[in-house]
């Protein structure tokens, strides 16, 4: 099965596009994911990576970059959703809720209304091995880029992540990071489109985040595990979904929700066996 | 110096947290916020720190607050902290550093000799590469502390500092700040334990949404100013 799998790689040019983007997407969904899940924005999460299908719709109806109105819907939605919250009684969950159910089902019917090649399903579950060359190049570039904005602003994410009113009483301008997050959420939200779909993006983000946690007692340390554990969710997912063709978006999510199952029981942190111990 | 000229803090766009405040602290000092729960104490110095959004003027040195937020450090209530977050004792001391780094700037070595000196100040030199979630509470009171002393600021804000911490940690903490007092900075204590303040504070605030007194600990911790506070039923520890 893996001398097919390698073979396939060797032979088939798909094959090669779609294990590098699924390891890319899996690596840079982990890096950000750790920001998701320790600014307790999880639901956020999931709610822009819906959020961005009517742009990406409508990018396709006028001919742009899909990327372009993703990124204008994925922060149109940031922004109603942060608004409804601070200006009603209505709680953030619901306000998410909402919001994203709408945008998710305009997306669906823009998607119609475009009647463009990109197959709604597609959109919906991924088709990591329908990737050409220009959406694995794309998704390498704007991987980097999110990147060195990682890596540049650490700082400035660690500390508003940890401690908002510290940063705010430094004069740190708090909401240009929610902000500059939200970005960075669309852009890995539309990037991993391609590999688990839209429906699935969430886990990529808050899975192998969610398992890194239970090791990690810095957060360094902790997006490493993240990445690495999305890039071998990617590897072996993929390599499931070929070998025995089903779907292979699916098979990487679920490979990631494997992962935090074992981890669950073993890390350190969650102690599941001493305390049962104790318990007793 | 810090002053607030009509302060005025409303929440949902109604109810009143804090009216008319009008206060001028001056240091080097430690000053003790006291007033009964919900009298707006931790209010107050959000207020100042631009955390919220208030009315009338808060100034630091004469100058708009906002604009003087470099120089002061604030240390929250412990409890608004994640403590399961992932960030060892050091690092969570290296944010105070933050304050004098640009933007894309590292925490290099002079930042890290001085959260190493700041841990040594308040006994837990040893503990630097724990997790903050392995700390008792007063230990992560000492870390905020060192947090503090790292940022080096001219105004030290802390809000209930001594909430449920051993009495070692408290009298670290109160002579780390004896310290810094002497060395000419100004500390501002949102407090509630009413039998300590003698000891702690040189000036004191009493607030209950209004200010009811502000000046040198002895001339107004007295009776008649805790009544207009606490109401006629306050049993009082030390005076």
């Amino acid at each position: 099965m893996i001398a097919n799998f390698i073979q396939g790689l060797n032979e088939f040019h798909f094959l090669q596009n779609a294990l590098v983007t699924a390891v890319i997407i899996g690596i840079v969904s982990g890096v950000v994911g750790c920001f998701i899940i320790l600014r307790g924005m999880s639901l956020m999460g999931d709610a822009i990576s819906h959020a961005v299908l009517p742009g990406v719709a409508i990018s396709f109806i006028m001919g742009i970059n899909f990327f372009v109105g993703a990124i204008a819907f994925g922060l149109l939605a940031s922004v109603i959703i942060t608004y409804i919250k601070g200006n009603s009684v209505i709680k953030g969950d619901t306000a998410i809720g909402i919001t994203f159910s709408s945008f998710l089902a305009l997306g669906v019917i823009l998607i119609g209304v475009a009647n463009s090649s990109t197959d709604l399903f597609h959109i919906l579950f991924g088709n990591i091995l329908a990737v050409q060359d220009t959406d694995k190049w794309i998704s390498i570039g704007v991987s980097i880029v999110v990147l060195v904005i990682v890596y540049l602003f650490y700082k400035e994410l660690l500390i508003t992540s940890f401690d908002a009113n510290m940063a705010q009483a430094m004069g740190m301008k708090v909401n240009f990071y929610h902000y500059l997050l939200m970005i960075l959420l669309t852009l890995v939200a539309v990037t991993a489109m391609q590999s688990v779909g839209t429906i699935l993006i969430v886990a990529m983000l808050i899975t192998p985040a969610a398992t890194a946690y239970l090791y990690s007692n810095s957060l360094k340390v902790m997006i490493f595990i993240s990445a690495t554990l999305g890039a071998v969710s990617s590897v072996l997912g993929l390599f499931i979904g070929y070998s025995f063709n089903i779907a292979a978006g699916s098979c990487i999510v679920l490979t990631a929700a494997v992962f935090f199952i074992i981890s669950f029981f073993i890390s350190p942190k969650q102690n599941f066996f001493k305390r049962k111990v104790t318990s007793k | 110096m810090i002053e607030t000229q009509n302060l005025q803090v409303s929440y949902n766009n109604d109810v009143l947290a804090l009216e008319n405040v009008s206060l001028k602290i001056k240091g080097p000092t430690i000053t003790g916020i006291i007033g009964p729960n919900g009298a707006g104490k931790s209010t107050l110095l959000k207020a100042i720190l631009n955390i919220i959004d208030f009315g009338g003027k808060a100034l630091i040195n004469n100058n708009e607050a906002k604009k003087e937020l470099s120089h002061v450090a604030y240390v929250e209530q412990k409890s608004d902290i994640d403590y399961t977050f992932p960030i060892k004792v050091r690092e969570c001391v290296s944010l105070g550093t933050y304050a004098h780094l640009n933007l894309f700037q590292k925490v290099g070595k002079k930042q890290w000799e001085q959260v190493d000196e700041a841990l040594e100040k308040v006994n837990l030199k040893e503990y630097g590469n724990r997790q903050i979630s392995e700390l008792s509470g007063g230990q992560f009171q000492r870390v905020l502390m060192a947090r503090c002393l790292v940022q080096n600021a001219d105004y030290i804000f802390l809000d209930e500092p001594f909430v449920g911490i051993d009495s070692v940690s408290e009298q670290i903490i109160m002579e780390t700040l004896g310290t810094l007092k002497n060395q000419g900075k100004t500390i501002l204590i949102v407090h509630h334990d009413l039998s300590k303040v003698r000891d702690y504070f040189d000036q004191l605030i009493i607030l209950n949404k209004k200010l009811l007194a502000s000046g040198k600990t002895e001339e107004v911790f007295n009776q008649t100013n805790l009544r207009k506070a606490y109401g006629e039923n306050l049993i009082m520890g030390g005076a």
